[in-house]
């Protein structure tokens, strides 16, 4: 049961990820792969602080130091668009994984200011949140927490990408003219939405360093935000509106795979081709309108 | 001093090479050819596998140059020339070549596994000239990068293809209109693109190793080049990519493991400050 648990915690730590990471490339059409920025450095200050800090305000911290963070990839946006803002916030994503593998001084403590990483060795031995003086060190416990968080994010992304201000986005993304002509600027609703995607990725970063109870250099790795962005274009691909079902399935996938006896060697292998085809396979199915799915009535406005 | 620039030099002008690799599929196709680091990861791997077997050298470079250039065309003509052209399809490109790439490298790791080989055996041979030390691996590095340069601009200045891929780059619209194949040409493009991979992969595998997932940062840096060193012409990638070498072989003697954090934050820069690149021509910008 516990691992059933725990597979549903994921999945839920996954969808907040995917509904921040869908403002940015299905609701403004950004392609941006500085979002495993925002995981990574929401997961770091969980790892720092956790021992000195309750869960509330480490929360708040996590999520305005990615949101600061944000603004660099805002400073990006405001001059790129397309590919180069694809290339700039790969730089991002390079400088923010260097950072954390090379921040390290073996003979200083790890956390401390001259060792703050650990490097490759990592920050590990995380203890799980503790809330009103309850530890949440159950696999129960905790994924009631991350439930919690799931509903309260829902209800964001649900309220911001039906709001006004999520139509204008929208509409910015696919005339920007129009928008501009409108007295939008599209320059800052895209800093808008990079803001808030970098809450939602710290948000998702500290539930994970607290589920996994260890932090090291591979929450900066690229092929973290190649599996948030395969799972918004599985969903996509699916023709459905909400990545959860993307998150549930590409989760879902390695324990698939666990059950069909694949050698160990190449799951995580055929796991990582399978994001690969699933991105293939949505740029082909949404060719026609740059990279994402026509809903329904849209189609037959046409 | 010297020592620096020779260094930079061995690393710069495969960067460049590389970069004028991908420009030359950008430019005319506006497709950023991220899957080329698959090519990269896959062709060391390949000749490996081709040694083993008792193939001769001779015959084992040419057929991974061969493989270079017919999966870098079988991209452009299964995946590309079907994803269509335009601005609107840009995510598209960008998308599907990210997911080659993915594809193509698990398939690596697949077949030859993820662990970091070598072409050479033993260590390097090397020379002394005064205060500089060049190994045998570095001054093969320049020669054949060197020569591939050198034939590509013979070809691009004195040839009738050359012209073409000239006017595919500057205007392929209006090459298309004038009656020519663009796609027989955006082929070639990919074809060309092929080949300096393929070469630029075995160079820099017999010098310093590789690995599967060695591709996609070697890519980086030659798209960073191109942007370091402008996207107006086939000089800029060259420029690009030798400043992005004298930069790494400096951070190397300030702190080796800082290199590429120095790499991605020229890059960032040049993309907000110079966008255009050292040179680029300077262009009134859209408004938003």
């Amino acid at each position: 049961m516990n691992f059933l648990f725990h597979i549903l915690a994921v999945i839920g730590i996954y969808c907040i990820l995917s509904w921040g990471y869908a403002l940015v490339f299905r609701l403004a059409g950004m392609l941006s792969l500085a979002y495993g920025c925002y995981f990574a450095i929401g997961a770091y200050v969980y790892a720092l602080g956790v021992r000195h800090l309750p869960f509330f305000p480490l929360l708040l911290i996590g999520v305005a130091s990615a949101t600061a963070f944000g603004m660099v990839e805002a400073v990006l946006s405001w001059r790129l668009k397309g590919d180069f803002l694809f290339v700039g916030s790969l730089a991002l994503q390079a400088v923010v994984y260097s950072l954390a593998l090379n921040w390290v001084d073996i003979g200083q403590p790890p956390g401390s200011w001259s060792n703050l990483t650990n490097g490759a060795f990592g920050l590990p031995g995380l203890p799980r949140p503790a809330i009103f003086g309850i530890t949440l060190d159950t696999e129960s416990g905790y994924l009631a927490l991350v439930a919690i968080v799931v509903i309260i994010g829902f209800c964001v992304y649900r309220n911001l990408v039906f709001s006004p201000w999520g139509r204008i986005v929208e509409m910015s993304r696919d005339d920007e003219l129009a928008a501009a002509t409108l007295g939008k600027s599209p320059r800052s609703l895209r800093v808008g939405v990079l803001l808030v995607a970098a809450g939602f990725g710290a948000l998702g970063g500290m539930l994970y360093a607290a589920q996994t109870g260890f932090v090291d250099p591979d929450v900066a790795v690229l092929s973290q935000v190649i599996a948030i962005l395969a799972m918004v274009a599985t969903a996509d691909l699916l023709g459905s509106r909400s990545p959860v079902v993307g998150a549930a399935v590409l989760i879902a996938l390695p324990e698939a795979l666990r059950f069909a006896r694949l050698s160990s060697t190449y799951a995580a292998n055929v796991q990582v081709l399978a994001y690969g085809l699933l991105l293939i396979g949505v740029a082909h199915v949404s060719r026609t309108r740059s990279a994402r799915t026509v809903r329904p009535h849209e189609a037959n406005d046409r | 001093m010297i020592q620096v620039f020779f260094n930079a030099l061995a690393v710069g002008l495969g960067i460049g090479t590389l970069g004028l690799g991908f420009l030359l599929v950008y430019r005319p196709t506006g497709v950023f050819h991220v899957s080329a680091g698959a090519i990269y990861a896959a062709m060391p791997f390949l000749l490996l596998e081709l040694g083993t077997r008792g193939a001769p050298l001779w015959l084992s470079l040419l057929i991974c140059v061969a493989f270079g250039i017919g999966i870098s065309c079988a991209i452009e003509f299964f995946n590309h020339r079907r994803l269509g052209i335009g601005l609107s399809q840009t995510s598209a490109h960008l998308l599907s070549s990210l997911g080659i790439y993915i594809v193509l490298t698990q398939l690596v790791v697949i077949v030859w596994g993820p662990n970091v080989r070598s072409l050479r055996v033993g260590q390097d041979h090397s020379f002394r000239l005064g205060l500089l030390v060049a190994t045998r691996a570095q001054i093969l590095e320049i020669t054949i990068q060197a020569v591939l340069l050198l034939a590509f601009a013979a070809l691009l200045k004195f040839t009738n293809i050359g012209l073409k891929l000239r006017a595919l780059m500057q205007n392929p619209s209006e090459m298309a209109l004038l009656g020519y194949s663009t796609q027989g040409f955006r082929l070639l493009a990919f074809a060309i693109s092929g080949v300096f991979v393929a070469v630029v992969s075995l160079v820099n595998a017999y010098d310093l190793g590789f690995d599967p997932h060695g591709g996609l940062p070697a890519i980086i840096l030659a798209i960073a080049a191109v942007i370091v060193g402008g996207r107006d012409s086939f000089l800029g990638p060259v420029a690009g990519g030798l400043l992005l070498g004298l930069l790494r072989s400096l951070a190397v003697w300030f702190s080796p493991k800082w290199q590429d954090c120095f790499t991605f934050v020229l890059l960032a820069a040049c993309l907000v400050f110079l966008p255009n690149g050292i040179l680029g021509y300077s262009r009134r910008v859209k408004a938003p």
